[in-house]
């Protein structure tokens, strides 16, 4: 312990490293205030969808007091489906800034493919991305880990001192590891911080679970580049040699990696046909509505239980049935649709262990609850509460049942329910064994380079 | 004597080990990507082409109805995809390729392709442009950090400046071998992307020819500002590995850093409007004007009164035309003035956002850079603006003839008056004039102007570090 | 053709060189012997414009160094102790370059017959350089000055390195040089060498020429004793 002390300190000693652990927790800070910045602005935006909400719910309420009311009224007005903002959103940004945090449903347009977008944001903004904490420890960090311990021993070998010190009969592998946590370890620490400052800057109580796995990935992730440092160590026979070293294998794992996959992962499953799907719909729309009131007779024939007492053909009654063919018909191009996203999702899934990278970044918008997982949750529940709402006024419009006081409480109400902290909780944990493994994959490679003789050559 | 010494630089590089690696690694990625975009491209087309023609017909096939309900029946376009996209997608996965055209409303373009991705694709894809625009400096860079200060350390400096060369030569001579260097590679790098781009059927050949030849001139500009920069950094500082970290630096906060922290500074202090205000204005203001389908509204009575009065009838019954058809006409007249408005606020906003980090592009030149690749590409906001303005005036078009079709064909007070696909049939179909590349130049001007400051500001440093050569090793 | 007149080179107050007064003729080899830090090195960098001095001149060939650095190394031609070379480079293609910047281009042929004269075999010349040992760079070194018809030729720490074999051929090297009319500045620690090539000696203390023998001088002394005899004076 005495001689990490030892490094620690000489580490320290060095004005270039005051500047570089500087640089890093403003950048750190920097990245949580943004953070934090969007989570209080998707909490404001919550509370005031949640209030008109309520405020439309009473207006309903009250009503239903005095008198019942026209399903039709009640089913025009298009309800509200809110995804609760993310708990921890000052951690990452993830997709909170393109996908949309609530939707609005309309009983007469369930068939149309919801198109909302966050906001009117700069699409060349998206296009650059977001200067999140996600962004400094996945990108950044890395960086300033190289910045300090590149040169382990690359630069005493060039000067010739390296020979000198392997003289006096020190285990190279001990040495070097000694040094390389002393100077990832402030840096480590600082990452560290910024995560547990992370965890507090937000309304949601309960996310202890979430902070410990954050800090656990970013440690693992830390470690993995620590790892690499060693390993180009031991190959390198110059500073600028390791300096190049560790730049190419940053530079293949962050940026090369992830992009490329990109690419390919678009072209074998190329992103679903939304433009099909669109002009689909229509086409079954145009079909339904020719067949008309023939349409709405043989729905009646097939629903014999919804059929109105006074069997007067409605407009809305007949929009409805139509809406109920098209969706028919455009279940199995829905099918494909769907079918597509997964299977794209899919190959993320299994190809974000190729870098450690991918697998920080999708644990970290995970833990945030700013990931992908969580959004689709939320698209699939509108999906399902699409039926639900429907399964509710359709009967009665097509009944020509009003409404009263008695159905006040069993409205249908859009309540997103959360994923099982167990399968988060697990995803997160596959990613960060990955990327354990990939550091101590990268570690024991290191250790067969840093043989004394294999130094000394 | 300055040729002999880019001839040695050239031969030099070539045989480094390191440099063949890198080299061919960013050749294969190129050709990889390129011929990826370009099966994106293909495909993006075909499935346009598909939809758009579904689409056409769906429209013809809608059966008889009232040639306003049709308004209402609406059309779906679909964005085209610049052929140059294949080098440079630009904004192309955030922003809408479909636009819903109806009656009374302009709507936004919609689904975006970044939001059917996985959540890798925030990362970015790896295209031409993206490997040009970050790997190739860092190609230059490994050539170029050791180009004096790694010739001083191994005592090649004094060696070659003892044979009584001047030094100036000997800076502007490495700098020539390392621009040679980086042009002789890229050359079956744009033999490719011009094969690949010659393959892909466009609206206007020329132009994009036009357009190639500028994203040619702006990258190589571009990568000139590192060869020359690098050379001069490696000719001021004491060692190669100071040399190296400087660049390295300088490269990180370029490529890694400016993008997202322009991005912040700008919007920070040019925020773009919330979706839900821009929406609730818009309704204010159209509102105010004239709603066809309010018989209450205040403003259809002074309408309608004034009509009367201006025919001189006293009943709406006895107008020869089809009153509703003109009111609709109106309503669309006075909803037009307030979208232009709205929606031209929001998309000059968006654009001086656009502008504002190309002058931000004066401190890291990636950023203007990327703008300007984007302009020239065809795949930036301008295009899309250019798109979205087109479909809009289309729908317009197309709304116009409805409406003066209800009001000349229907007899007045006919509320039973159906139109056929006779009607349908009269709507020429969607086609977009492409942005001729002097338009594409005009977008680009400022990204232009600052590569160019930047290209002087390097070549200048080099000039003064080569005078300052310092031989060393005393 | 060398010349320095009162050259005075300082670092930090202290006169490295100090109004140092030298000549050295076409055809004259002269050793220039003194402990580290007498100024050999800095006189040597005077000479190649590498430092400008702070009083006094030094010319080659009549051109001042400080005026006009580029014009004198033209005519010099320099073997540091370590000769520099590209490792990726064979002799040959080293030897090319070099003379090319030193404005005396050759074909393959006369370079590697230069390189021959200095003592290179052919299948040496044509292979990387990185492999070389000492004694062969300084062949290479020695080609150059052939190459580029240098009247000067400065030389620092020459033999220290080479094994006995490598050091005489390196000394029939200087005396053929010599003879040709080169006139050779030779910074060394090497007693024995100088005595036996020098024509001239001067001894550098301070700074300053403390003894300047001529060849007849240096048959009939004990070169060793007086070299220490001056060190602790």
């Amino acid at each position: 312990m005495n001689t990490l002390s030892l490094e620690l300190r000489l580490f320290l000693a060095e004005r270039a490293t005051w500047i570089v652990l500087v640089l890093f927790a403003s950048t750190l800070a920097y990245g949580i205030a943004n953070g934090a910045r969007m989570g209080k602005a998707a909490h404001e935006s919550a509370q005031l969808v949640e209030q008109d909400r309520q405020q439309w719910t009473k207006q309903v309420r009250d009503a239903l007091e005095r008198q019942a009311i026209d399903p039709r009224q009640v089913a025009a007005r298009p309800t509200v489906a809110l995804l609760p903002p993310a708990p921890l959103p000052a951690l990452a940004i993830g997709q909170s800034d393109l996908l949309p945090a609530h939707e609005s449903i309309s009983l007469w347009r369930l068939e149309k493919p919801s198109e909302g977008s966050a906001g009117l944001e700069n699409p060349a903004r998206l296009l650059a991305g977001r200067f999140d904490l996600a962004f400094v420890l996945v990108w950044l960090l890395p960086l300033f880990l190289l910045a300090a311990a590149y040169d382990l021993c690359a630069g005493d070998r060039e000067a010739g001192t390296l020979r000198m010190v392997l003289a006096q009969g020190v285990a190279p592998w001990r040495w070097l590891a000694r040094r390389a946590l002393a100077r990832a370890a402030p840096m480590l620490l600082l990452a560290a911080a910024g995560t547990i400052v992370a965890g507090m800057l937000t309304e949601e109580r309960a996310v202890g679970a979430r902070v410990v796995l954050a800090l656990g990935v970013v440690l693992a992730y830390g470690l993995f580049w620590v790892a690499v440092c060693a390993l180009v160590n031991g190959f390198a026979r110059s500073a600028a040699s390791a300096a190049t070293g560790v730049g190419a294998v940053w530079v293949g794992f962050v940026l090369v990696l992830p992009t490329l996959l990109n690419v390919i992962v678009e072209s074998l499953h190329p992103s679903p046909p939304r433009a099909e799907l669109v002009a689909e719909s229509r086409a079954a729309a145009v079909e339904a509505e020719q067949r008309g009131n023939e349409l709405l007779s043989t729905f009646y024939r097939d629903h014999p239980e919804l059929a109105p007492a006074s069997m007067q053909a409605d407009i809305t009654s007949r929009m409805l049935a139509q809406q109920d063919e098209v969706g028919r018909a455009m279940d199995p191009v829905r099918q494909r649709f769907t079918e597509a996203v997964l299977s794209q999702q899919r190959v993320v899934d299994r190809w974000r262990f190729a870098s450690p990278a991918i697998a920080a970044h999708e644990a970290l918008a995970d833990l945030a609850g700013t990931g992908y997982w969580r959004h689709r949750a939320f698209q699939e529940q509108v999906a399902a509460f699409k039926d639900e709402l429907h399964g509710y006024y359709s009967p009665k419009i097509h009944k020509q049942q009003p409404l009263t006081k008695a159905d006040g409480p069993s409205f249908p109400r859009f309540e997103f329910v959360e994923e099982e902290p167990g399968r988060w909780m697990s995803r997160v944990a596959t990613s960060l064994l990955g990327i354990l493994a990939l550091a101590a994959l990268a570690a024991v490679a290191a250790g067969t380079r840093l043989s004394a003789r294999k130094l000394a050559a | 004597m300055i040729f002999t010494i880019a001839r040695k630089e050239f031969v030099d590089a070539w045989r480094d080990g390191r440099f063949r690696v890198g080299a061919v690694l960013v050749l294969v990625l190129l050709a990889v990507s390129g011929l990826l975009a370009r099966q994106q491209v293909e495909r993006a087309r075909a499935e346009r082409e598909a939809a758009t023609a579904l689409e056409r017909r769906n429209w013809l096939e809608q059966g008889d109805k009232n040639s306003h309900s049709a308004g209402h029946y609406g059309l779906n376009v679909f964005k085209p995809t610049s052929p140059l996209a294949l080098f440079d997608r630009g904004i192309e996965p955030f922003v809408g390729t479909t636009v819903f055209l109806e009656a009374h409303r302009q709507n936004q373009t919609a689904f975006l392709p970044a939001q059917d991705a996985t959540s890798m694709r925030r990362f970015g894809e790896l295209s031409a442009a993206v490997a040009l625009q970050m790997l190739m400096p860092l190609l230059v860079v490994l050539l170029a950090f050791g180009a004096l200060a790694g010739e001083r350390e191994r005592g090649t400096l004094r060696q070659v400046l003892s044979t009584g060369l001047s030094p100036r030569s000997l800076v502007f001579g490495k700098t020539l071998g390392i621009a040679l260097t980086i042009a002789i590679l890229l050359l079956p790098a744009g033999a490719l992307l011009g094969g690949l781009l010659l393959q892909v059927p466009s609206a206007d050949a020329p132009g994009l020819w036009a357009r190639a030849g500028w994203l040619a001139a702006c990258y190589a500009t571009y990568l000139a500002i590192f060869v020359a920069g690098s050379v001069a950094v490696s000719a001021s500082t004491r060692s190669a590995r100071t040399a190296l970290t400087i660049l390295l630096s300088v490269w990180a906060v370029n490529c890694i850093v400016a993008p997202r922290l322009a991005s912040d500074v700008v919007h920070h202090f040019l925020p773009t409007p919330k979706l839900a205000e821009f929406e609730a204005k818009l309704a204010q203001d159209v509102q105010k004007g004239l709603d066809g389908h309010d018989s209450r509204s205040k403003s259809l009575e002074d309408f309608t009164r004034r009509t009367l009065q201006e025919h001189g009838k006293s009943r709406v019954e006895e107008l020869p035309f089809n009153f509703q058809g003109l009111v609709m006409l109106e309503s669309e007249r006075l909803a037009a003035q307030v979208f232009d408005h709205h929606f031209g606020r929001l998309w000059d906003r968006l654009q001086a956002q656009d502008g504002a980090v190309a002058w931000a592009g004066l401190a890291a030149p990636l950023l203007a850079l990327r703008s300007a690749s984007m302009a020239f590409a065809g795949t930036d906001f301008e295009h899309h603006r250019h798109f979205a303005r087109a479909a809009e005036n289309h729908r317009r078009d197309f709304v116009r003839v409805l409406n003066e079709d209800l009001m000349n064909n229907a007899r007045p007070g006919d509320h039973n008056y159906v139109a056929g696909r006779a009607l349908w049939e009269k709507l020429p179909e969607f086609r977009l004039e492409p942005i001729p590349p002097a338009g594409a130049w005009r977008a680009a001007r400022t990204e232009v102007l600052v590569l160019g400051a930047w290209l002087l500001a390097s070549l200048g440093f080099l000039a003064f570090s080569a005078g300052r050569i310092r031989v060393g090793g005393e | 053709m060398l010349q320095a007149k009162k050259l005075t080179k300082r670092f930090q107050d202290r006169a490295v060189v100090d109004n140092l007064d030298l000549s050295v003729e076409p055809g004259e080899i002269f050793a220039l012997l003194g402990p580290n830090g007498a100024g050999k090195t800095t006189t040597i960098s005077l000479f190649l414009g590498f430092l400008a001095p702070d009083s006094g001149d030094a010319l080659v060939g009549g051109t001042s160094v400080a005026s006009d650095p580029v014009a004198a190394r033209r005519q010099l031609a320099y073997i540091p102790e370590m000769v520099s070379l590209y490792p990726r480079f064979s002799g040959v293609e080293n030897l090319d370059y070099f003379s090319r910047l030193g404005g005396r281009p050759h074909t393959r042929a006369e370079l590697l017959a230069l390189l021959e004269r200095a003592g290179l075999a052919r299948d040496a010349a044509e292979r990387r350089v990185g492999t070389y040992s000492k004694g062969m760079r300084q062949k290479v070194g020695i080609a150059l000055a052939l190459a580029t018809e240098a009247k000067g030729l400065l030389l620092d720490e020459p033999t220290s390195g080479l094994d006995p074999a490598a050091s005489h051929e390196f000394s029939r090297m200087l005396r053929r040089l010599a003879k040709d009319g080169v006139a050779i500045l030779m910074a060394t620690h090497d007693l024995f060498r100088a005595r036996e090539d020098a024509s001239r000696i001067g001894i550098l203390l301070n700074g300053r020429l403390a003894t300047q023998l001529t060849r007849d001088e240096i048959k009939n002394k004990d070169l060793e004793k007086l070299y220490l005899e001056r060190l602790r004076a």
